[in-house]
């Protein structure tokens, strides 16, 4: 993995609340449904790219869960910055390239929705 | 599998800071066995308590029974972290807030707008755990007489209770994470026949077959992964209520139903030996 972005904002409450959760999960189907109904071989590219990224920030929220140890709560918020800084790239390059993403929209709202719930500088 | 498919994908971007030795392992065989010996502990009770009701002296059993109570006992009197903390996952699934205090059978919820990490687990929930893993390990060594029978089913359902709630929420757990490996695997073997059919590639068309022939077996892998995990937590769920509804008619003297909840017991208790009989070998 790449070295997460170090200059942004609050740190977001760790387990995730609900809501935050429920937002990465979201955009999280909304990417493996159209990874599901591609054959697209640029858009899988794109979004196999940065999904893991999305996944990783649930499963390391699992992980916190399960072994409520520090250095996963560590991971997590660095994971959680990386990601989304990540996000503005895929949202911007799902625009860029909208004909290919039969779910350009869905996507790039459900990205939208965690930026908006974790911003990021 | 999982992992040999992301060292394919560290190989192809040239990440220098890919390193086999560091793939990361969610649950050690350690944590595996923890789980186990509850999961365990949990059917030979519910078998326990019909030979007990039936004044049946099966010496398997309570061969089984010593062996699987004094492992239980040790494990709590020195509780693998893992087991204790699973219980954050409760403390998360049941608030919309970010700090959950737990204390006994009270859980009590602060809105707060609170950066750091939430308490998972309270002293007294950690204890109160490890009692539960205790007081079932006694059971099972000490075993008890039919007459006493009604009163140390009452006197166990608040642990079964706990038990099982911690046991089932680790094991929804577990799905989900499972899940999101078996996604990953599928997005990307399919990526790889994409990226094998670009022109110039010249890849063997039998192998390029055998490649896409692995999809379907790879979904299959994962709904039967998921309807294990699934089944066990429904067999566990199903324990914690049967066993609920049996405590509760412990107390009201009736030998014919108690009977019957109690077989509902054993009917429960049999799923968890499913899971077991599931299991590979080693």
């Amino acid at each position: 993995m790449a070295t997460p972005a170090q200059n942004l904002p609050a740190t977001p409450a760790i387990p995730l609340t609900p809501e935050v959760r429920a937002a990465y999960q979201d955009l999280y189907d909304k990417i493996q449904a159209e990874l599901d109904s591609t054959m697209d071989a640029a858009a899988i590219e794109a979004l196999n790219k940065w999904q893991p990224e999305v996944d990783q920030v649930l499963t390391k929220d699992d992980e916190f869960k399960l072994s409520a140890d520090t250095a996963i709560l560590g991971a997590l918020r660095k994971q959680m910055n990386y990601t989304n800084q990540g996000l503005k790239t895929l949202r911007d390059q799902i625009a860029s390239i909208a004909s290919h993403f039969a779910m350009a929209g869905d996507i790039i709202a459900a990205i939208d929705k965690v930026l908006t719930l974790v911003p990021c500088a | 599998m999982r992992a040999g498919y992301e060292a394919v994908v560290a190989y192809e971007n040239k990440d220098a800071t890919y390193n086999p030795r560091n793939t990361p392992v969610l649950l050690s065989q350690k944590d595996i066995q923890a789980r186990l010996a509850v999961l365990a502990a949990l059917q030979v009770y519910s078998r326990s308590l019909i030979e007990i009701t039936k004044g049946a002296n099966s010496p398997d059993l309570d061969a089984a029974s010593k062996s699987v109570g004094s492992n239980l006992t040790s494990l709590g009197n020195d509780l693998p972290p893992s087991i204790e903390n699973v219980l954050g996952i409760a403390a998360a699934s049941t608030t919309t807030t970010t700090v959950t205090t737990v204390s006994g059978s009270t859980t009590t919820t602060t809105s707060s707008a609170a950066t750091t990490a939430a308490p998972l687990l309270s002293p007294e929930v950690g204890n109160a755990i490890s009692t539960g893993i205790n007081a079932l390990g006694q059971f099972l060594v000490d075993r008890t007489a039919e007459k006493e029978l009604p009163g140390k089913i009452v006197e166990m359902d608040p642990h079964i209770q706990n038990l099982c709630k911690v046991l089932a929420d680790d094991i929804q757990t577990l799905q989900h994470i499972e899940a999101r490996d078996y996604d990953r695997i599928l997005n990307l073997e399919k990526q790889f026949i994409l990226e094998d059919e670009l022109p110039g590639k010249n890849v063997n068309p039998q192998e390029h077959r055998a490649e896409i022939m692995k999809l379907p077996e790879i979904a299959r892998q994962q709904r039967e992964a998921n309807d294990k995990l699934a089944s066990l937590r429904d067999a566990i769920d199903k324990l914690a209520v049967t066993h609920h509804a049996l405590a509760a008619e412990a107390q009201h003297n009736n030998p014919q139903t108690f009977k019957e909840k109690l077989a509902e017991l054993a009917d429960v208790g049999n799923n968890l030996g499913k899971f077991y009989s599931s299991l590979p070998a080693n």
